[in-house]
């Protein structure tokens, strides 16, 4: 039960502050603004690039906009900062696996934001587009929802491991904020891998990035078959089974430092 | 000007220099009383908005009421140079609303402020070289640099030559003890050794007055009783008026000799710490280890507030017995430690609206 | 006369405190929050040129031309925040009394305020931002004489000006409102905006940034007449309008400090 006052956690504190969900729904409407005038712009007079239709890109903008508030970021950050601040001391006390703890936290937090900021946003994208286009097919849609599912855990997994590295790094700055700035050219959030230049999006393909935002859209817009949405769900899931070996393998080679210098 | 008047007065220029040395002579004898803070019927009144519910920014300012508080209402006192003086107060009695006003950061909504000749809030600048402000919640040293940068920093804002600065550098360092952490980030220091940087700090330009915003707070017995014993020594050495606010007795206990009690913005005592020691009903509580543990009835006679093992406390008044009597009492138990703890700041305002 | 000597030596003394407590603060970590900048921003280039890769242009913009545009407002937005972090957390400062500890010195407040913390790891932006710069500077058809030279100095000057006072300005608003920090921080936050050419967007939001929140000011204008992309005699000489609006702008936040300040004095905190 402390896990899900961890998960509710984000719900009390938005609701405490709502001058800053508002400003949160500001930010997401301008980056959605950005987003759909710069492929408008990009495309011009054109209706297709690449084998893609402006309008599968629009769709892929509002339902990048949906992944993304449901993978939050602020994981690793917090990881960071509390190790940081020495905080973390406190958590490790807890009789509670602190993965799980910050893991449910982060799950509460990415529905939280889906209620409060990600569906105005969306639905008012909707609107203002004037419609977006249905996913494929319905086996496409519930694969989708499937993926998505993954997605959240590839995410959450990442960003243990990430803020597991908090403990390495004490005093390094933002590394969190490079990883963020990767993932927004690697996971497909802001350009589709289709447009990388070749080799690009080589890299990309072997990164556990665009299992977060890539796979799930793609099956979305039914640019893979049923047997290939399938086996890339199964990408997904070895990513965070992978995500999560390594995490663990540097998390107990932490807790055994932490022992022997009594915290 | 007054130069010019006591030429006139005088025959020759050695007569005046005379009289200066002799003026200067008595007033650090004490003989001669320069108040150098007159305070007249200060208040400072905010109105402020309450709110009636939740909302924020224009609503809030529409559906709100204006409410009135005194933080200082018609105070008045007066402070020598060479005095130490505890400003006491429960929270919110409006002492940092007074010491602001002094320092020249707030501007009173009513009466007169005068410290040496000075208006505060009028030509702060040059004001602001004749004072010292500690803030006991936070430090104005530049956390990842040793004091000895900041202090260089301070030397050029305050225009101080180099001679003079280094003298008295070295007279800080004597003073309180800096050397032993004199090249070590703020960062890394203790809050002890933290606030002695930051009294060295606030001396570095001489200033008439230093004023200590709750300087001890948050620090342990010891290092309370250390940074007291180094407030006494600056006054004693320097002749530095000092002006100390806290809501702790034990803070102002032995290191004031005049107390002014403040609550709810209102004065409601000006005087020395024993005449409100003696006035006060509420009770001091003195605190004893013992060697070994000791029964109910070597205790007879006193009040004990607390007994367990080897340790007891028991609480009295000071206007009726010291601490030594009730010493005097346990004299022929063996005592390996004592703490004596004054009444909270609470207890004796209380007996004021009695 | 010494007051003129003052000024000099106090910058001298606090730069050298700066870079002293920069790296007693990072360590030798100092380099890798540079790279690490630096690298953030390579990303952002290589998402820009990844973006454009199957596309020939953005409403008429080369992709060199769109870095150019990006560039110019990534330099002026570090140029900009070097000195003035401690108004990032403003109302932070006045609620927890901070700002007295500026009111108890001989100095102005506000000088004594813009010598902390200095931003020294946004060397990383102007590694990155400068050559990438030069490079397409190269490839765009425009000949580079100097005086377009010295308006681009003069456009990332101004430019630096106005993106330090949309920080300054919202964030005075601490004097009399709480909680500006996160007012503060979105207003920082559409810089995403102009990062791309604003004539990509609807007119609204094109005259939302140009007159309301002048961030298209500081790379929009300027480069139409840096890349020759306008004939209009208004669009010639938009360098030197974006450095008048940047000191205008500063004039103003000082103003609303001074006001701002006057508010303090009569009602604390």
């Amino acid at each position: 039960m402390g896990y899900i006052y961890y998960f509710t956690m984000r719900l009390r504190t938005v609701v405490k502050y709502k001058t800053d969900t508002i400003f949160r729904i500001i930010r997401a409407l301008i980056s959605f603004f950005t987003q759909i005038y710069l492929w408008k712009a990009l495309y011009g007079s054109n209706q297709v690039v690449a084998g893609v239709t402006i309008a599968e890109m629009m769709t892929y903008v509002v339902v990048s906009r949906f992944i993304g508030s449901v993978t939050s970021i602020r994981l690793s950050r917090d990881i960071e900062d509390r190790v940081k601040s020495g905080e973390i001391a406190t958590d490790l006390i807890r009789p509670m696996d602190i993965r799980l703890l910050f893991a449910s936290r982060s799950i509460g937090d990415s529905l939280a934001s889906l209620l409060l900021d990600g569906i105005p946003v969306i639905l008012f994208c909707i609107i203002y587009l004037g419609g977006i286009m249905a996913p494929a097919t319905i086996q496409h849609f519930a694969l989708f929802l499937v993926s998505t599912v993954m997605a959240i855990i590839v995410n959450i997994s990442l960003e243990l491991l990430i803020g597991t590295m908090a403990f390495w790094y004490m005093n390094a700055g933002k590394l969190n904020m490079f990883v963020y700035s990767l993932s927004a050219l690697f996971s497909g959030g802001v350009v589709p891998l289709w447009f990388l230049p070749s080799w690009l999006g080589s890299i990309a393909y072997a990164l556990p990035l665009q299992a977060i935002k890539f796979i799930p859209l793609q099956i979305y817009l039914g640019r893979v078959s049923i047997a290939g949405s399938i086996e890339s769900i199964a990408v997904q899931a070895a990513w965070a089974l992978g995500l999560m070996l390594i995490q663990s393998l540097l998390w107990s080679k932490i807790l055994k430092k932490i022992v022997l210098f009594g915290g | 000007m007054l130069y010019y008047f006591t030429l006139l007065c005088c025959n020759s220029k050695k007569t005046v220099v005379k009289l200066y040395t002799k003026v200067v002579f008595l007033l650090q004898r004490g003989a001669i009383h320069i108040s150098i803070i007159e305070v007249q019927n200060l208040s400072k009144v905010y109105t402020q908005s309450v709110s009636k519910g939740n909302q924020k920014g224009l609503l809030k300012k529409l559906m709100s009421e204006k409410s009135e508080v005194h933080a200082v209402n018609d105070i008045s006192f007066s402070i020598e140079q060479g005095e130490t003086v505890g400003y006491i107060g429960p929270n919110g009695a409006g002492k940092s609303t007074t010491i602001k006003m002094l320092a020249g950061i707030l501007v009173p909504t009513a009466g007169k402020l005068t410290v040496d000749g000075m208006v505060p809030w009028k030509d702060r600048k040059q004001y602001a070289e004749k004072i010292g402000v500690v803030f006991g919640q936070r430090s104005q040293l530049w956390w990842d640099l040793p004091i000895s940068d900041t202090y260089n920093l301070y030397r050029h804002m305050y225009k101080i030559p180099g001679s003079e600065f280094n003298s008295r550098i070295d007279q800080l360092k004597k003073l309180l003890d800096l050397s032993e952490f004199w090249n070590r980030p703020v960062r890394q220091l203790s809050l002890g050794q933290r606030m002695r940087g930051e009294l060295g700090a606030a001396l570095l330009h001489k200033p008439k007055l230093l004023f200590l915003d709750e300087p001890t707070i948050g620090m342990d017995v010891i290092v309370k009783e250390a940074i007291r014993n180094f407030i006494k020594d600056i006054n004693n050495e320097y002749g530095t008026t000092i002006i100390l606010t806290t809501h702790d007795l034990d803070e102002v206990e032995r290191t004031c000799s005049r107390v002014i009690v403040i609550n709810k913005g209102t004065k409601i005592y000006d005087g020395t710490m024993e005449a409100l020691k003696s006035r006060c009903r509420a009770e001091s509580v003195l605190s004893v280890e013992f060697d070994s543990n000791i029964d109910n009835e070597a205790f007879a006679g006193l009040k004990v507030v607390e007994k367990g093992g080897n340790k007891a406390s028991f609480a009295f008044l000071r206007r009726e017995k010291g601490a030594g009597q009730v010493l005097d009492k346990l004299s022929n138990l063996n005592i390996r430690d004592i703490v004596i703890k004054e009444p909270p700041i609470e207890d004796v305002i209380r007996e004021f609206y009695i | 006369m010494k007051k003129i000597k003052w000024w000099p030596e106090f910058f001298r003394i606090v730069f050298k405190m700066n870079i002293k407590a920069t790296i007693n603060y990072f360590g030798w970590n100092v380099i890798t929050e540079n790279v690490i900048n630096a690298g953030v921003y390579a990303l952002e280039y290589i998402l820009i040129w990844a973006t454009m890769s199957k596309f020939t242009s953005m409403n008429g913009w080369n992709v060199y031309e769109v870095t150019f545009i990006y560039s110019l407002c990534l330099l002026s937005y570090a140029l900009g925040n070097i000195f003035i972090r401690p108004f990032w957390y403003f109302d932070d400062l006045i609620v927890k009394g901070g700002l007295d500890d500026y009111l108890i010195r001989p100095v102005n407040p506000l000088a004594h305020l813009l010598t902390r913390e200095w931003q020294f790891n946004y060397l990383g932006h102007f590694i990155i931002g400068i050559p990438v710069l030069a490079y397409v500077m190269g490839r765009i058809d425009v000949f580079w004489s100097s005086s377009k030279i010295f308006m681009l100095v003069l456009t990332i000057i101004g430019g630096a000006f106005i993106q330090a006072a949309i920080v300054v300005i919202p964030s005075c608003t601490a004097f009399w409102i709480v909680r500006s920090s996160s007012i503060a921080s979105m207003l920082r936050g559409f810089r995403e905006v102009i990062n791309y050419p604003v004539s990509i967007y609807p007119k609204f939001i094109q005259i939302l940034f140009t007159f309301i929140l002048p961030y298209a000011m500081v790379n929009y204008y300027p480069s139409l007449t840096l890349l020759n992309k306008s004939t209009d005699a208004i669009f010639s000489i938009m360098p030197y309008i974006t450095l008048f609006l940047g000191v205008v702008l500063l004039v103003i936040a000082y103003l609303i400090w001074n006001k701002g300040l006057k508010s303090y004095n009569s009602s604390g905190s």
